[in-house]
């Protein structure tokens, strides 16, 4: 199964340092149109309305982390079901797999290399057409 | 290197200068806090210190200033260890080390 071009990015995240150099990386090298949001809540508003082809979650934000973010689009009849990638710095591999069953499709680990994130992503990306109904 | 890759270095670089010029004004409004600690008495602000610690180990680490990342990283360990409790004299002398040369390498890394 071949997923369509991954053209259009949610990124969800409280540091704006970190939010801005992904944005970048992500527009300048992967050519994607990318959207920011710096909390949980300000996402969700926006995939009610416009969702993107993918939303990479920053896991750990106050109020409503990535996980609860998460939870809250997968209950919301109103959000189709986008791809979901954590972004974390707590990366061990219990904490991937125990990402994975909340439902990612992914992770990418923090600290990330903005020269190679997209990358990384479109790994990811590629992924999913692997997984059936993925 | 490609076009894209010389621009995104160019930018990290200015986001780089852009965090630490932030780090540097809350680091002199954070880290005397320790300076004044008394050994024995709870540590006031000792969560917004790790928290400003932590920030900085992951964006310095993301924005290639690793030297940075792993001083600060020192400092997060320190005040995680020591938990919600009052620091023995040796352990504010250790925050206080480590808190230090944190400060110096902002101020290197903006010079």
């Amino acid at each position: 199964m071949e997923r369509s071009r991954l053209r259009s990015v949610l990124y969800v995240e409280d540091e704006p340092d970190i939010r801005d150099i992904l944005q970048l990386a992500l527009s300048l090298k992967g050519e994607l149109t990318v959207h920011t949001r710096e909390s949980g809540g300000a996402a969700l508003e926006l995939l009610r309305h416009s969702p993107p082809d993918l939303v990479l979650l920053d896991a750990m934000m106050p109020e409503m982390d990535g996980p609860a973010t998460l939870a809250h689009m997968r209950a919301d009849p109103k959000i189709p079901k986008v791809p979901v990638v954590f972004v974390t710095a707590k990366a061990m591999p219990e904490d991937i797999t125990r990402l994975i069953a909340l439902g990612a499709c992914g992770v990418i680990p923090k600290p990330f290399d903005p020269m190679r994130v997209t990358e990384e992503l479109y790994a990811i990306w590629e992924g999913i057409a692997d997984v059936p109904g993925g | 290197m490609s076009p894209a890759d010389e621009l995104l270095k160019q930018r990290r670089a200015e986001l780089a200068r852009r965090f630490l010029e932030r780090s540097h004004q809350e680091a002199l409004a954070l880290l005397p806090r320790l300076a004044e600690a008394r050994p024995g008495v709870t540590l006031a602000g000792a969560a917004d210190i790790k928290m400003f610690a932590h920030k900085i180990r992951g964006t310095g680490a993301t924005l290639g200033m690793d030297s940075l990342s792993d001083l600060a990283g020192e400092l997060e360990a320190l005040l995680t260890k020591l938990g919600g409790i009052s620091p023995a004299a040796q352990d504010l002398a250790a925050l206080n080390h480590a808190a230090r040369r944190l400060f110096e390498d902002i101020e290197r890394l903006l010079a």
